[in-house]
């Protein structure tokens, strides 16, 4: 009774870790295609409106909350600050802080961190054009992500539950 | 001095200016020049900053001197990293700071087409710190009333006098209104943000509950564009010269808004000879002058002459 007690909690366990791992991967997937559509919405406030930065930022902000909300929120009041020597510094010291609640892998979050460039340009084409390449480069991460996603699950799910069968007969 | 000013310096020069306490009363402006000492124009003359000691001083070799960096650390201050934002404002050569202080600039001219597109080794700069003085126009104010409006009226001086002063001053107590009168309608065509001084699109100046502004717009086009959509009762707008300032005067003065408007000249001699000027003398389009003096001691004063040139006060 023991045993067949214990095997259904390693069963579960080994399930629940490759649900949670289902549910991390799609979480990383959701904040690219998040980061993405604040870059669209900051080249709207940049290209249309031709806001300043701090404004463009904060309009962005309040069309989108959570995460980037308060990172984009965080970047406008720094800027308005007038502390940092480049914008692209305000971008990269304002995402570090909110490192830990990124889910993404290191090599996307410098991505991230470099996609602050944009901000150093001295005219608006080529800001144009820096922010343009990095929501390709988004684009590209979001799509591979995806073509990837529903595979990884399944491999990851039926990894957990064979690890855990394993460790079942293991202790056995 | 104010904080919208030390805000633009960098750190290591805001610490200084802070330490220094300098009074923001007594401060005209400011000159920034790569690798030339900063100057400071206070109290009617010029002070050099000495960082060591965090004072102002008169010895030029205590100076601190304007680095490239400082500079361009400067402009992102400035622009909130923002070039783009401000690209009509670097233009034109200027661009406005918090609180109404305007920020002139110059550098190098990116020409296309035989028109400035824009600037770049913005290497120089003069921040000339905005001071309203209310009421220094109270006294013109009765000259210029005429039934439910004013007369059209022209504010003549030569440069640094302080027309654009007495323009906004005006502007304040017309459309306020009075005992003399009651608020006017007062649409400003600012084009180059000196009445008004717009920052992100708000007045940093106190021209009055009854005004409506259109900020860094075309005088010419500035004034239609008012006329059509604000109904204005006076359009107050600065320095007048052009051939399309004249010929939009003219469409504003059919409207049945009137005009109050500034125009360089040393005296009322001078202003006969201005080109299209003489048309309108002929046709008595302006009926009041307000030639702006300033005495050698500083003091400001003022004459008016009516549409016949004939001195009132």
């Amino acid at each position: 009774m023991l045993k067949v007690t214990g095997s259904v909690f390693i069963l579960i366990a080994g399930c629940g870790f490759g649900i949670s791992n289902s549910f991390r991967m799609k979480k990383q997937l959701e904040q690219l295609i998040s980061l993405q559509e604040m870059l669209y919405l900051l080249e709207g406030e940049i290209k249309h409106f031709k806001r300043p930065l701090p404004e463009a930022f904060m309009a962005a902000a309040e069309e989108k909350q959570e995460l980037y909300g308060e990172v984009f929120c965080l970047i406008s009041k720094r800027l308005l600050e007038c502390k940092y020597i480049s914008g692209s510094h305000v971008w990269r010291d304002s995402f570090l802080e909110y490192q830990t609640q990124f889910v993404c892998t290191k090599e996307e979050f410098e991505v991230f961190l470099k996609a602050g460039s944009f901000l150093d340009a001295n005219e608006r084409e080529t800001q144009e054009k820096e922010l343009a390449f990095y929501e390709r480069q988004l684009g590209h991460m979001i799509e591979k992500r995806q073509n990837e996603l529903k595979e990884k699950q399944r491999i990851g799910m039926y990894g957990s539950v064979l690890t855990g069968a394993f460790l079942i007969i293991l202790l056995l | 001095m104010q904080e919208s000013i030390i805000k633009i310096f960098p750190k290591h020069l805001r610490d200084v200016l802070n330490a220094c306490q300098v009074n923001g009363d007594c401060l005209e402006e400011i000159r920034l020049r790569i690798r030339q000492p900063l100057l400071f124009f206070y109290g009617n003359e010029e002070w050099f900053l000495d960082t060591e000691r965090k004072m102002l001083t008169k010895r030029k070799e205590q100076a601190y001197v304007v680095t490239k960096e400082d500079l361009e650390q400067m402009f992102s201050y400035l622009s909130h990293y923002s070039f783009y934002a401000y690209e009509d404002e670097i233009r034109q050569g200027y661009l406005t700071l918090e609180g109404g202080h305007r920020v002139g600039l110059a550098g190098q001219a990116v020409m296309e087409n035989e028109q400035v597109k824009s600037m770049r080794y913005i290497y120089f700069m003069n921040i000339r710190v905005a001071k309203e003085k209310k009421d220094c126009a109270k006294k013109i104010i009765p000259y210029i009333l005429h039934q439910d409006s004013i007369y059209n009226t022209l504010l003549v001086s030569p440069p640094g006098v302080g027309k654009t002063t007495y323009l906004r001053d005006t502007v304040r107590l017309l459309s306020n209104g009075g005992n003399l009168m009651e608020g006017l309608r007062v649409s400003v065509i600012d084009e180059r943000s000196e009445i008004a001084a717009c920052h992100l699109g708000m007045p940093q100046n106190d021209v009055g509950i009854r005004t409506d502004v259109l900020d860094g717009c075309d005088k010419a086009k500035g004034m239609l564009m008012v006329l059509r959509s604000m109904s204005p009762q006076v359009i107050a707008v600065d320095e007048l010269g052009g051939e399309e300032d004249y010929r939009a005067v003219e469409k504003v003065l059919y409207s049945g808004s009137h005009i109050l408007g500034t125009i360089h000249a040393k005296n009322m001699e001078e202003l006969e000879q201005k080109p299209y000027f003489g048309h309108w003398l002929k046709t008595h389009i302006f009926e009041r002058f307000v030639l702006l003096k300033k005495s050698e001691g500083g003091t400001h004063y003022f004459e008016i002459y009516d549409k016949d040139f004939k001195q009132l006060c």
